[in-house]
């Protein structure tokens, strides 16, 4: 199963009731299964700069990025 | 003789000012002019007439006291239904929130409420400012005023819709990912996102909360200045908000743009992703008339536009489904299928992804720091296609990729939606005009200069020229 198809109904069946959307699946399967896919949408390319230690905006400050 | 109801907010504050336009009258107007045009489209949930009647009254007496508080005194005003007015629900155009009631104003309601503001109702919206126009919904989906089988944007789309018919002067929307500027777009109007933090979201209910903004809409730029320059200003209550004192709007407002270096982003519409030839047929004569009034424009590279588009979309996601998991889990069909489709996709991000985007975007806010270090505001496209039908749910599913609005969300950095023009059938287009952060005045500035010389805020939809209203001797 890769990250951009849709795994089988039974895998879905799972995933769902793993994230608490058992009874949303059972109402609406093809909205759950959708969402998967775009949710697993990794992020295209990252830029050469990038490096896993990169400090993340924890919660993005317009003053802390801009020095104010 | 002007209109009544068609003063732009600037005109009526220098009447209403010198008291040759009373702010009753006024409300009146736009009153009658919201009950012959909004039946047909939609832009408001509720009409507050009583309470607008009774602020315009109040406003009035204060006024011929003496007690002229400012620009917005005896202004009528509208809410995307996503703010808080302390009595009234807060609906968020959804079946979830019918029973709603607001305990407390928005700190920009209570602002508005200080300036001495009218209110005239609350606007419709995407379903919590993330869906799309439907029949499921409680509330009819507001009309595009240039076409009315047309898409009128969104997520703010009554605040488009409203500000370009001249239902209301002043019209407040929010933007996670365009949501200000693409009802601007769509509508011809003006739509400004400001800085990340230079407007308080206390009593806005949150979409994603490092990525949500408060912005106005209005029919011009001056008008859209003195807006946000009523409301700009920090809120200790919103852990968000900048103890910054943002530079005066209105002061360098007219000052032109004479030598000053403007960073065109042609990329995101030549090489990233294909726009419709109208679009860049739009800001290339953009381009032309900032020229011809003395600006430097070159063009300038930023990360591809996908680059800026996964960072916002995966923080938007996986922030907006935080919020709504409870219900999605145990009410899911309470809400309507393009609103389920786009919040459920966030339960199935993996949390190092979101960190990878938060990564991502301190790197993407350098690099746009970077940029402006080499010119004073930057332009670039605002939706790559024209307004679809309202009733193609595919294609409005597209307007939320297909666009370079969420660049500027990811980079907290200021941004406003003008007109360039009109498609051959009669449909407005539009680009964004992009600045530093807390430099709103320089974004209103080059706005306001090219939309001056341009003309293109002038026009109005169709359907006015028809309608008959008072006017002003």
């Amino acid at each position: 199963m890769s990250d951009d198809t849709a795994p089988n109904a039974d895998q879905m069946r799972l995933l769902a009731d793993l994230r608490g959307l058992g009874r949303t699946f059972e109402k609406f399967p093809e909205a759950v299964t959708t969402a998967f896919v775009r949710g697993r949408r990794p992020i295209g390319s990252l830029p050469e700069k990038y490096m896993p230690v990169t400090e993340p905006a924890g919660r993005f400050s317009a003053q802390a990025e801009y020095g104010e | 003789m002007t209109e009544i109801s068609s003063l732009s907010l600037a005109q009526a504050a220098q009447h209403i000012r010198k008291r040759d336009l009373s702010p009753v009258d006024f409300t009146e107007a736009l009153l009658d002019r919201i009950a012959a045009l909004d039946p047909t489209y939609h832009a408001f949930i509720a009409v507050t007439a009583d309470i607008a009647r009774s602020e315009a009254k109040a406003a009035e007496a204060e006024i011929a006291r003496g007690g002229w508080r400012g620009p917005m005194h005896g202004m009528p005003y509208a809410l995307k239904d996503i703010f808080d007015v302390a009595g009234l629900p807060t609906t968020c155009h959804s079946k979830l929130r019918m029973n709603h009631r607001a305990t407390a104003d928005a700190t920009v309601t209570r602002r508005l409420r200080e300036a001495g503001a009218v209110l005239l109702g609350k606007l419709a919206l995407h379903e919590f400012a993330n869906g799309g126009p439907t029949l499921e919904l409680p509330w009819p989906a507001a009309r595009n005023p240039w076409n009315i089988d047309l898409h009128p944007g969104g997520s703010s789309s009554g605040c488009g819709t409203a500000a370009a018919l001249g239902l209301a002067p002043a019209t407040l929307g929010t933007d996670t990912g365009g949501s200000v500027r693409n009802p601007a777009t769509c509508c011809g109007v003006i739509g400004m996102k400001p800085t990340y933090g230079a407007i308080s979201r206390t009593g806005v209910f949150p979409l994603a909360f490092s990525l949500d903004h408060v912005g106005p809409i209005t029919r011009n730029v001056e008008d859209n200045a003195i807006l946000f320059q009523a409301i700009a200003g920090h809120d200790p209550a919103d852990p968000g908000s900048a103890p910054h004192t943002h530079a005066d709007c209105l002061a360098g407002l007219k000052q032109g743009v004479q030598g000053l270096k403007i960073g065109v982003i042609a990329h995101f519409y030549e090489e990233d992703m294909a726009a419709d030839p109208q679009i860049v047929a739009g800001i290339t004569g953009a381009i032309d008339v900032l020229r011809r009034l003395g600006a430097d424009v070159k063009p300038i590279r930023l990360s591809p536009l996908a680059r800026w588009m996964d960072c916002g979309r995966i923080i938007h996601y996986a922030e907006a489904y935080a919020i709504h998991e409870k219900d999605l889990q145990e009410r899911p069909e309470d809400y309507a299928a393009i609103t389920r489709r786009r919040m459920l996709g966030g339960a199935f991000i993996a949390a190092s992804e979101y960190v990878k985007a938060q990564q991502l975007r301190t790197l993407l806010c350098a690099e746009y720091r970077a940029a402006l270090d080499e010119v004073d505001a930057l332009i670039t496209i605002s939706s790559f296609d024209l307004p679809c039908r309202i009733d193609d749910d595919e294609a409005i599913g597209r307007t939320y990729e297909r666009q370079c609005r969420m660049p500027f969300n990811v980079a907290g950095a200021p941004a406003v939606a003008v007109p360039t023009g009109f498609s051959r059938d009669g449909i407005p287009l539009a680009m964004q005009i992009a600045g530093r952060a807390f430099d709103e005045a320089m974004v209103y500035r080059i706005a306001w200069a090219y939309c001056d010389a341009a003309g293109w805020c002038e026009k109005r939809p169709p359907v006015l020229a028809a309608a008959k209203q008072k006017v002003l001797a």
